[in-house]
């Protein structure tokens, strides 16, 4: 009973370890991944995570360890204060400099390859969160953006051709936004007045989330979508269903819905 | 919003003098104040969740079902009741009549024209607004509509006119303030000015909104009978502003000029349910409701209604006085 | 010292949040309700009881926001509503309940009117169902839209507003929710009829709040009366016989293969009927196109309240004159003129409570035509439908014939025209750049 708080305590790395190490089981991990980018940003994340990992328990061990073995029932002896060590404080600044430094440098190319190496392709997509719905609109059959041969959708249903560069041209039409899919690791927030760039490249087809990740206002929970990836070919025969859709002048031609 | 602020002014202060941030000489001072600006906070706030609108009654749960497990049984119990008042009499009577406006008669300040000035105000002369046209020399009320609620029988002249209708604008004015009209009866909806307009009617049941050109003509027919007459607008001018009255039967008529109307040929021997109607009345609606003993004696419901009974071939004369208070404003 | 001022502080704090807690969950733990229109139950200067009467047939013949209940004459699918209706819950296969209140209401409002918790906040204000008027749909003017027309917005919402798409929902659950929609709109105009029955039908006095019974229970010809009102006002127009869908005539369509020079040709001839008087579109959308030109008129919406309000306030002004003109009386005349003032106050109280909760009215604003947004959709055939029935609930005017066969403003080659000139209008150098560039290039702000 009197080390009833240093057990207490050691429930905290336990519990923490087991969840991370329970939750795959229940399927509360990463969603599919289907960038080619994405296994260098899961790499980088699970480094990361056992680095911290192997820390977060030496730490709590030795918290426990300390709880334990100076339980106030056990020991009365008087307390003895240390003034200080220079080494001490020396070795603890630096390992973590270090440590922190190198996670910096060996995600640079990480980084850059998400964010500063922009592809040489035209924009597939642009795409503008307003309060509270994603709304896209496609290049045409020119494929150059802001002409009469534009298609818009208003349906959260966005469409990508798969195993190829795309380029997307984010925006916000109000407030900040932050468009996220989850199943190619890619994140951006988007700020009202500016445009961001997102390029990844498809692994596979199929219909994927879209979700947005930043607090944009009491709807914000409204604003999810689908992204489906489908091979060039049928991308453009999509594309080109929807442009007619869209030139519709006759009610025979109006979907049926 | 010194009401808001002060609590809230208080409540930043007091929470300062806790945090020690503010010297203890000024906390002092403020802290019977800030006392009462949490309370005058809290009230604010125990207000905010507090119903101020009213939002009307709910239903009772057990009268609704009493009323619902009535539902099946209508076809079975409704017969025996006739639909339309039955006919009892014979012959035709007329009602003619005027009513007068009891104080100084208002004046009508201009329409609010704030464009198209050349067209809708030439000269810089602006039409004066018709909410409520009282003639200076008789007191009489333009623009009263009078007709009949219900007719169980309709005579020849009342039956709805094969004749198209004229309901022309003019220097952005509808040229006929209150119309009344027939359904099925053919309005000519005419612009007789050098720019467009729209007419939008819009009444419960019919309802109308179309461009008509400059010097055009565009026909349009009402489908189906209005309780009141329906607003006209134009939104292209929006001050512009008249009423349509579609009836059944011509049993109608709207006051002139000296508060003057006449409807022929009612149905004698029976019970005659009359509306009378005007745009600024302060009744529901814009029933007219004149509580004068002259208006009791014709049964005058707080509903702008009367009732009489014509003798044939009576002719029967109605004179109105309406007090101010009986309008709007 | 300090401590006992903190504690004393503390102390008060916990009491007033206490206080505000208990107010508000108070005001909540009750399941909501259906409520009047009050503006239009005021206006007519309804009595109490028969206010009381038209929501006790309401709820019979509509239920409640937790049991809804569909005669088989409305042809709702009860089975629907009720996978709409009721509060936010999920079953443990996932079936998710409560789908109005968990995507609609808080902006919709229980009863539908538009006037959700959030509603104050969007730009333009969400829908009021009630009176059953939709802006963008393909039927003629007067007429309700059809199934396919609320569907569609479900599908792709309303770019420009608050109004998201629901695509992502299962179709079952937008079945759903179509039918709850169409569901509040018949509930709000049979609300509107009952209103109008008892103006037009029974006698009432709002002074001594007496009236004659509106009874379903006990009057077997007011029951059927009533139930004609629903078949026939309410029902019937959301039949499809009772829709007829505007639907352009083939001669006139524009063909898909024209050059350049045709297009360009049929873009001219829309501007002079744009700019001119036969049209004119540039009244309201203004010389510019930017729809700065008349911003002054109110949608149908917006207007009722207003005029509620304009009203308020002659009453308010009438009462001062009153007041003013007593002192001048004496006797019985006196007696008179001050019952009739004390009902004049009595009335203006019941108004202003019914105006507290009302939205401010706001200025139906024409479009933008050079954004490159159509929130009732951008297809010719889109806009073609505009112009041709105008927007109902708007000022926008038609100009096509207003029933089928009827005379129309515009020839059908004109509104073809104007379609092609209001398609052409964000790509004019002047609305150029749609966009402003991006931030990694050069930029001018």
């Amino acid at each position: 009973m009197n080390r009833f708080w240093s057990l207490v305590f050691l429930l905290v790395p336990v519990l923490g370890v087991a969840t991370f190490v329970v939750a795959p089981y229940y399927h509360h991990w990463f969603p599919r991944d289907i960038s080619e980018h994405g296994r260098v940003i899961d790499q980088l994340f699970m480094f990361i995570l056992w680095l911290t990992g192997v820390v977060f328990i030496a730490t709590e061990g030795a918290l426990f360890y300390f709880m334990w073995k100076y339980n106030a029932s056990n020991n009365r002896e008087p307390v003895k204060f240390s003034h200080g060590s220079h080494t001490l404080e020396v070795v603890w600044t630096i390992l973590p400099t270090v440590t922190l430094l190198f996670i910096a440098i060996y995600q640079m190319n990480a980084w850059a390859d998400a964010k500063m190496r922009k592809p040489d392709v035209p924009i597939t997509a642009e795409i503008t969160g307003r309060q509270f719905n994603w709304d896209v609109r496609y290049p045409g059959a020119d494929g150059e953006l802001y002409t009469p041969d534009d298609v818009f959708r208003y349906d959260g249903m966005i469409h990508l051709p798969a195993h190829e560069e795309v380029l997307l041209l984010i925006k916000s039409s109000d407030v900040l936004h932050s468009f996220f899919l989850p199943n190619l690791r890619m994140k951006q927030d988007v700020v009202p007045g500016m445009g961001q760039n997102m390029w990844f490249k498809a692994k596979d087809t199929g219909e994927f989330d879209i979700v947005c990740a930043e607090l944009c206002g009491w709807g914000h929970y409204k604003m999810k979508g689908r992204v489906t990836f489908e091979s060039r070919v049928d991308y453009n025969a999509w594309l080109q269903r929807m442009y007619d859709e869209q030139e519709a002048k006759t009610v025979a031609m109006t979907p049926e819905e | 919003m010194s009401v808001v602020s002060s609590p809230l002014y208080v409540l930043i202060s007091g929470g300062a003098c806790l945090a020690g941030t503010m010297p203890s000489s000024i906390c002092t001072k403020r802290w019977s104040g800030s006392l009462a600006g949490v309370v005058a906070l809290g009230a604010l706030m125990v207000a905010g969740c507090g119903p101020r609108a009213d939002f009307g009654p709910v239903a009772n749960a057990k009268a609704a079902s009493e009323i619902r497990a009535t539902f099946g049984a209508s076809a079975a119990a409704g017969d025996a009741a006739g639909g339309a008042a039955a006919s009892t009499g014979t012959g035709w009577g007329t009602i003619r009549g005027r009513f007068t406006y009891d104080g100084t008669a208002p004046t009508m300040p201009p329409y609010n024209v704030n464009k198209d000035q050349a067209t809708c105000a030439p000269g810089g002369k602006t039409p004066p607004q018709e909410w409520l046209i009282v003639d200076s020399g008789t007191g009489g009320i333009k623009n009263v509509a009078v007709y009949l609620r219900e007719a169980s029988r309709v005579h020849d002249s009342a039956k709805p006119s094969g004749d198209n209708l004229l309901y022309d604008q003019k220097v952005c004015v509808f040229l006929t303030h209150v119309c009344a009209v027939t359904v099925g009866q053919s309005l000519d909806i005419r612009n007789s000015d050098n720019v467009g307009h729209n007419t939008n009617i819009a009444g419960k049941k019919n309802t109308f909104n179309q461009t008509i050109p400059a010097g055009a003509t565009i026909a349009y027919k009402v489908q189906k009978e209005e309780a009141t007459p329906a607003p006209v607008n134009c939104s292209i001018h929006p001050w512009m502003v008249g009423y349509l009255l579609p009836r059944e039967n011509a049993y109608y008529a709207v006051s002139a000029a000296d508060g003057s109307f006449e409807i022929a040929n009612l149905p004698a021997g029976e019970k005659l349910d009359i509306q009378v109607w005007h745009e600024s009345a302060a009744g529901p609606g814009g029933a007219l409701v004149v509580t004068t003993p002259e208006a009791k004696t014709l049964g005058w419901t707080n509903k702008g209604r009367l009732t009489i009974t014509l003798q044939p071939d009576e002719v029967k004369e109605i004179q109105v006085t309406v007090p101010a208070s009986a309008f709007k404003g | 010292m300090m401590t006992q001022r903190f504690h004393a502080i503390c102390w008060s704090l916990l009491a007033v949040f206490a206080a505000a807690l208990a107010g508000c969950v108070e005001a909540e733990s009750e399941p909501p309700k259906f409520r009047l229109n009050m503006t239009q139950v005021t206006a007519n200067q309804l009595v109490p009881a028969h206010q009381q009467a038209i929501a006790d047939i309401l709820d019979a013949m509509f239920g409640t926001p937790d049991k809804p209940f569909a005669l088989p004459e409305t042809g709702l699918d009860l089975r629907k509503l009720k996978m709409a209706a009721g509060p936010v819950w999920s079953d443990q296969a996932g079936g998710k309940h409560g789908l109005y209140r968990r995507h609609c209401a808080h902006c919709h409002g229980i009863s539908g009117a538009g006037d959700g918790p959030t509603a104050m906040i969007v730009n333009p204000y969400p829908r009021d169902y009630r009176p059953g008027v939709y802006k963008f749909k393909s039927t003629f003017n007067p007429n309700e839209p059809t199934d396919e027309d609320l569907h569609h917005t479900l599908m792709d919402g309303v770019p420009g507003t608050a109004m998201p798409a629901f695509s992502v929902l299962p179709p079952d659950e937008v079945a759903a929710l179509l039918e709850y929609v169409k569901y509040l709109s018949m509930r709000g105009q049979m609300e509107s009829l009952l209103v109008e029955f008892i103006v037009n039908n029974l006698d009432y006095d709002p002074v001594t709040e007496k009236g004659s019974p509106l009874d379903l229970v006990n009057d077997p010809d007011q029951r059927e009366e009533v139930m004609a009102l629903l078949a026939d006002d309410v029902v019937a127009k959301w039949q499809a016989e009772g829709q007829v869908v505007v639907v352009p005539d083939e001669s006139a369509i524009p063909p898909n293969d024209r050059n350049a020079a045709e297009l360009a040709a049929s873009v001219k001839a829309g501007n002079v009927l744009f700019y001119g008087t036969k049209a004119n579109c540039v009244k309201c959308h203004g010389p510019t196109g930017l729809g700065d030109g008349q911003q002054d008129d109110y949608d149908i919406w917006s207007k009722a309240d207003r005029q509620f309000m304009l009203d308020t306030d002659a009453l308010a002004d009438s009462i001062k004159t009153d007041t003013a003109s007593l002192a001048e009386l004496d006797g019985e005349a006196w007696d008179a003129a001050n019952a009739e003032l004390d009902a004049k106050k009595r009335a203006l109280v019941e108004r202003r409570e019914v105006a507290a909760g009302l939205l401010p009215p706001r200025n139906a604003i024409p479009r933008n035509l050079r954004t490159n947004m159509f929130r009732g959709g951008r297809r010719p055939l889109d806009i073609y439908r505009r112009i041709h029935q105008g927007i109902a609930g708007t000022p926008m005017p038609a100009g096509g014939p207003a029933v089928p066969g009827a005379q129309g403003t515009l020839t059908e080659q004109e509104m073809w025209q104007i379609v092609d000139y209001i398609r052409s209008l964000p790509f004019e150098p002047a609305s150029q750049p749609q966009e402003r560039p991006l931030n990694s290039e050069a930029v001018v702000y």
